[in-house]
């Protein structure tokens, strides 16, 4: 295992693991966090509440192609790539901790759901690591994270936990988690919401910038630079300004669209239909770009929904459909977006079309 | 009022109740043709190429009995999480952006009560509704168990016959359905049971032969739909293998209409039964196939015959845990996954390997009859064939 006096010869890959990485305590036992499927949105909570109960905690790198390659070996070949790719943090973290912190995600509202792979996830992942605590996410109607699977958890990690010390930690990192949100009001996605200075700003990745594209998919895809393939910075090398779904205001974050008669059964789906109508109406972009993964259940028909959806609204901008999988080439992509932006650029040109 | 005419998806012989429902409610049915090779390729040329098969076959069915001339269409909808719930507004969508303007009722858990579900149904058929209503509902409810008692019974007694005789079962199932779809009332329903009661009754038994057990599950309509399962298990049961199928239509409407009206935990029993495997519902059919397998893994069956729409997604956690519950009891498990594309001798073909594994000292599959030429023009007359 690489420590950081070994960097010098090591090649960038490797020293993203060394950097990630966190020098084992001795105080406490490690439990690894899987930098995969709903981190992004969460990442917040679960690293102040497992840090808040006394436990060490070990995050996974982002997705590279050791990390995909594990994951695929470890599933049928019919399960979606997010899914695999977490597998694959799994067994990077199997490896350095000695717990494993693995998200099954349910109910949501109440009444929605997440995707069925989602919901059998931590038997899945029970099967083959069994390091695996499950940490089950299902929201009420007011959006609050139930809690007593979490209680369960804890004290399968920690032995004799007093439900006082568990409350004070689940307040303080529910703390974190709503400044965390509110960060994406400001405009700031996921990716820099931690990291970036206070303050608003108008753009996510690159300010003053010409074109602005809303990029648009589960966050486990647009977040992912494996599995997007690079996606996000490509774009934003081009000189775009780039929107996404976690930064529309909460008042239309989960809008339905004229035509719909009920919401998505799927929250993270309407969420999807929202943001599209979001920036095809109200704060209308140039272009859009919705990014899936092959073989995703809800995508294939939320997209065929969105696509029909928004091109009945009034001068709906271009749609760009990108679907990935494990075997995406990141060239034939990028030829795809810059064929796409070109017909953007074009547009603005010819401003009658 | 004009006499509407109505049609719905096909789904196996659950078609006879919802047919015989919907003329007793004052609709005219048109029963979509068969579904073939055909109707795939219709529906899959306007469907999302990654949408899961019955997404396809459906919107197919409703493409061919439009050719036919209906004026509105029923589908099933749902509150998730598999993708079928969505399937009504997907395909209405569709059906919209191809010119079609016939209105397309989705019958799903009234969100503003039960006033405006009726309303869909009183627009078409004026007041009579409320009075045809109780009637419909029962007529539908019998045939439904009535269908599924005579596919219950021939599955049950097909093994224990000498081949000629399981040929004349087949055919005699086919001729019952045919009597329970035709039948107005509830006697001549009764009528149909007493004619399966002889007939069992008067068929030859051989207790002699030991026959491989084998139990099919999966997702509902694959299962219950012979055409998507290449009549399936009209060619395990004329190969001689006892046949334990896992999805009937009238269990299926009692347990996600009746039970779930009433708010009972009826999957208590399958959680247990998956228990090391699967600890909770994860939409479709998923737990249903692992608490299955399990059992069959436990009560000594030779193996599973599990089928799938590419993509389905509860069926694919079904798949990865099927594989693991396999290769831990020593079941052999053969999952199909179907799609608009997968061709019948492929299928067939591993079906007939997987007879060769489950075999051993107890299988006496005469295994030349799986390949037997199914009756098109059988299919023709009856919703559920």
């Amino acid at each position: 295992m690489p420590f950081f006096g070994e960097t010098c010869s090591i090649t960038r890959q490797k020293q993203r693991h060394c950097i990630s990485l966190e020098v084992t305590r001795i105080s406490s036992k490690p439990i690894g966090i899987p930098r995969s499927l709903m981190y992004h949105h969460y990442q917040a909570f679960w690293s102040r509440f497992l840090t808040e109960m006394g436990l060490t905690c070990v995050t996974s790198p982002p997705t590279d192609q050791v990390i995909l390659r594990s994951g695929l070996g470890l599933t049928v070949d019919e399960a979606c790539l997010p899914v695999k790719i977490h597998l694959g943090h799994l067994a990077y973290l199997d490896e350095r901790a000695e717990a494993l912190f693995s998200p099954g995600f349910g109910r949501q509202g109440g009444k929605g759901f997440y995707c069925p792979k989602l919901m059998g996830l931590p038997d899945l992942v029970r099967q083959r690591f069994p390091k695996a605590v499950e940490f089950w996410h299902e929201t009420d109607r007011r959006g609050e994270l139930r809690r007593e699977p979490w209680f369960r958890a804890m004290r399968r990690l920690l032995p004799g936990l007093r439900r006082r010390e568990f409350d004070a930690a689940w307040h303080a990192a529910r703390q974190d988690q709503i400044a965390y949100r509110a960060r994406w009001e400001e405009g700031f996605a996921p990716l820099r919401a931690l990291t970036a200075p206070g303050g608003r700003t108008a753009s996510t990745l690159h300010p003053a910038a010409k074109i602005r594209i809303a990029v648009l998919g589960h966050p486990y895809l647009v977040y992912d630079e494996q599995a997007s393939q690079g996606l996000l910075r490509f774009i934003s090398s081009c000189g775009v300004q780039i929107l996404t779904q976690e930064i529309v205001p909460r008042s239309f974050a989960d809008l339905l669209l004229p035509e719909q008669e009920k919401p998505i059964y799927w929250p993270l789906g309407q969420a999807l239909l929202s943001a599209a109508y979001h920036y095809a109406a109200r704060d209308k972009v140039d272009g859009i770009i919705l990014i899936s993964a092959c073989i995703c259940g809800p995508d294939a028909l939320l997209g065929e929904l969105l696509q029909r959806y928004i091109s009945r609204l009034a001068a709906p901008p271009p749609l760009l459909r990108l679907t990935v999988d494990e075997h995406t080439a990141r060239a034939g992509q990028q030829t795809r977006i810059e064929a796409f932006l070109d017909l953007l650029g074009w547009r603005r040109g010819h401003a009658a079309i | 009022m004009p006499r509407y005419r109505a049609t719905f998806p096909r789904m196996g012989s659950g078609g006879i109740a919802i047919k015989a429902a919907l003329t007793e409610l004052g609709f005219d049915v048109v029963t979509p043709p068969p579904t073939t090779r055909a109707t795939l390729t219709l529906g899959a040329r306007y469907t999302p190429e990654f949408a899961c098969l019955p997404l396809k076959s459906t919107l197919g069915n409703y493409l061919e009995a439009l050719d036919l001339g209906v004026d509105l269409i029923f589908m099933a909808g749902g509150v998730g999480p598999c993708r079928f719930g969505l399937y009504g507004q997907v395909q209405r969508e569709i059906l919209r952006g191809l010119g079609h303007d016939v209105p397309f009722i989705i019958i799903e858990p009234p969100r503003n009560g039960l006033a405006g579900f009726f309303a869909l149904f009183t627009r078409f058929l004026g007041p009579a509704f409320y009075r045809r209503l109780p009637g419909a509902l029962l007529l539908g409810w019998e045939k439904a168990r009535a269908v599924d008692r005579v596919e219950r019974s021939v599955l049950a007694l097909a093994p224990a016959l000498a081949p000629d005789w399981r040929q004349r079962l087949w055919r005699q199932r086919r001729n019952l359905l045919e009597l329970i779809d035709s039948a107005a009332s509830l006697a001549a329903i009764h009528k149909a049971l007493r004619a399966l009661r002889e007939f069992l009754a008067a068929a030859p038994r051989e207790d002699k032969i030991t026959r491989s057990k084998v139990m099919v599950v999966g997702e509902l309509l694959v299962v219950l739909e012979p055409a998507l399962n290449f009549h399936l298990e009209e060619r395990l049961c004329l190969a001689g293998v006892e046949v334990r199928r896992t999805i009937f239509f009238a269990d299926w409407i009692r347990d996600n209409i009746f039970f779930s009206l009433l708010g009972l935990d009826w999957q208590r029993r399958l959680r247990a039964e998956a228990a090391p495997y699967l600890t909770r519902f994860v939409g479709g059919h998923g737990l249903e196939s692992v608490a299955h397998t399990l059992e069959a893994a436990r009560q000594g069956y030779a193996g599973v015959v599990h089928l799938a729409p590419l993509g389905c997604m509860p069926e694919v956690i079904a798949l990865d845990l099927l594989r693991r519950i396999g290769a831990k009891h020593n079941l052999p498990v053969l999952s199909l996954l179907l799609d608009e594309h997968t061709a019948e001798t492929g299928a067939l073909t591993r079906i007939e390997a997987f007879l060769d594994l489950v075999g051993g000292s107890r299988h006496t599959a005469d295994i030349s009859h799986l390949f037997h030429k199914v009756d098109g023009h059988a299919a023709a007359k009856i919703p559920g064939y």
